[in-house]
């Protein structure tokens, strides 16, 4: 009666006959070949069927499967190694980074400020829209950059540190927002900002508001101005808003007016930082899906 | 043109030195996609698939094997197609004989050095080794085709495979078992130096 070949035996005997047996395994096995006939005859039988396998033939192609400049264009949408998947990822990315960079401003400067002065100061800066970047120069109004020098110096030197994250985080809203209204590539790089610019020559309004080449923004009062004596907003505003708008370079949009305006204006320009977090936060959802799926359909 | 300078140009995008490479690998890749598919339209399809796929993703060819590379992508097309009819099965698309026998391309079975006769008895071997591969699961037909069939050593079917050595070399074993026993059902066909083995093991 033939001994069964147990299922170590036939891996052994398998790997063996291909030369992938490590060598102690291999002195064993041909010890055993040696003692065992039915090992040597299931040896041999594998080693025929390995031959029949071996000797079928390589089946001729049915057609040629060349592929056409149609077919490729059609399959794959670019030549050879283009990939949409990491333009992509790259714009998720950096859609999700200025997200966190305008929420994380948004909340920085809502914590800071006290809210009076957040809802009397709530100056808004923002590109112009459908602009080339040629914008206006800084320009709040004197007394609103007064107030919040006012309110800068009152808590030094604990929030100087967070004024510049701030206006840091502003800057960048403002990048963001320029470069989403051109289409262009968003720069990472904050700007100078006009707050910091007026703080420094307080005296001088008119200098200081003088509009510098980059960033082109246009600063518009939101909200009517508070009544409390140290947010007062005088009248007199609008004598250097026609200064500063014939400092400002051509093409540039007019500057706003210091006259307070309604509530709903105010509020429509905060809820401008909200739909631009939502638009990032899309993009970023967005290109990242996207980006998933052109990777799919590629691999 | 070398193969080497083939792969480069088409990876600048010279399309006509990809089809250059399609011509020289074709058959190969149609083998394996036929035996693993035990199909000829769905191996046509799967073939085509892996050499647009191929085309496309040459970017992310690293060197070595070509051919190995080539054998991967053909193999996972056919993986997808095979999971794929598993959970939504299909008739089968050959036509069939009078007999209710699907009737299978003859283009390989063409070989002008060999009698009607010795062509008749290698295509009935050829369609009985696949019903046994067929009878395999898809990963121990993939190693079997390409270590017995395609002569790749196990690193090269692992690369293929995109499985250890180790795990290649366990699926072969058990592949052979389970072909060696189906192959027994078609004993008369077997080679006659294979059923002398049977003979003197009886």
């Amino acid at each position: 009666m033939t001994p069964e070949i147990t299922p170590r035996d036939w891996e052994a005997i398998s790997a063996y006959l291909d030369d992938q047996l490590a060598p102690k395994e291999r002195q064993k096995l041909e010890a055993r070949l040696e003692r065992e006939s039915h090992l040597r005859r299931t040896l041999e039988e594998l080693r025929q069927m390995k031959q029949v396998l071996r000797a079928q033939p390589v089946m001729r192609a049915p057609r040629n499967f060349t592929i056409s400049p149609q077919m490729a264009g059609i399959r794959q949408g670019a030549r050879t190694g283009y990939s949409p998947f990491p333009l992509l990822r790259l714009a998720s990315v950096l859609a999700a980074v200025f997200f966190v960079l305008l929420v994380a401003g948004d909340l920085v400067s809502s914590r800071l400020q006290p809210a009076s002065v957040a809802r009397v100061k709530g100056w808004e800066i923002f590109g112009r829209g459908g602009g080339g970047g040629g914008g206006g120069g800084e320009v709040p109004p004197p007394q609103a950059v007064q107030v919040v020098t006012e309110e800068v110096a009152a808590e030094q030197p604990a929030a100087t540190i967070a004024a510049e994250v701030e206006t840091v985080a502003k800057a960048v809203e403002v990048t963001v927002t320029q470069a989403i209204t051109e289409g262009v590539t968003l720069a990472l790089m904050p700007t100078a900002t006009p707050i910091l610019e007026a703080q420094t020559a307080p005296a001088d309004t008119s200098q200081a508001l003088t509009p510098t080449p980059e960033p082109t923004m246009l600063a518009m009062p939101i909200e009517e101005p508070s009544p409390t004596p140290e947010l007062a907003v005088e009248p007199t505003a609008p004598d250097v808003g026609a200064e500063e708008k014939l400092q400002q370079e051509p093409g540039e949009a007019a500057i706003a007016s210091p006259a307070p305006l309604p509530p709903e204006a105010g509020a429509l320009q905060i809820s401008l930082v909200r739909i631009l977090q939502i638009l990032l936060a899309l993009l970023a959802v967005g290109a990242g899906i996207a980006a998933y799926l052109a990777r799919r359909s590629t691999s | 043109m070398v193969e080497a300078e083939l792969i480069k140009e088409a990876r600048r995008g010279d399309l006509d030195s990809f089809n250059r490479l399609v011509l020289a690998y074709q058959d190969l890749l149609y083998s394996h996609a036929y035996r693993m598919m035990g199909e000829a339209e769905a191996a046509e399809d799967a073939t085509q698939d892996a050499f647009i796929s191929a085309y496309r993703n040459l970017g992310s060819y690293r060197g070595g094997s070509f051919k190995a590379w080539l054998l991967r992508i053909v193999t996972n097309r056919c993986y997808d197609e095979l999971r794929r009819r598993k959970r939504r099965p299909t008739t089968p698309l050959e036509p069939l004989d009078r007999d209710d026998e699907e009737i299978e391309s003859p283009r390989w079975m063409t070989d002008p050095g060999e009698t009607p006769e010795e062509a008749v008895d290698r295509a009935e071997l050829a369609r009985a080794l696949q019903n046994c591969l067929d009878g395999l699961p898809a990963e121990f037909r993939a190693v079997v085709l390409l270590v017995d069939i395609q002569g790749m050593d196990y690193a090269e079917a692992a690369q293929v495979v995109h499985t250890p050595l180790g795990t290649v070399k366990s699926r072969l074993a058990r592949a052979r078992l389970r072909l060696r026993e189906c192959l027994h059902g078609f004993w008369e066909l077997l080679p006659v130096s294979m059923r002398l083995v049977e003979e003197s093991g009886v």
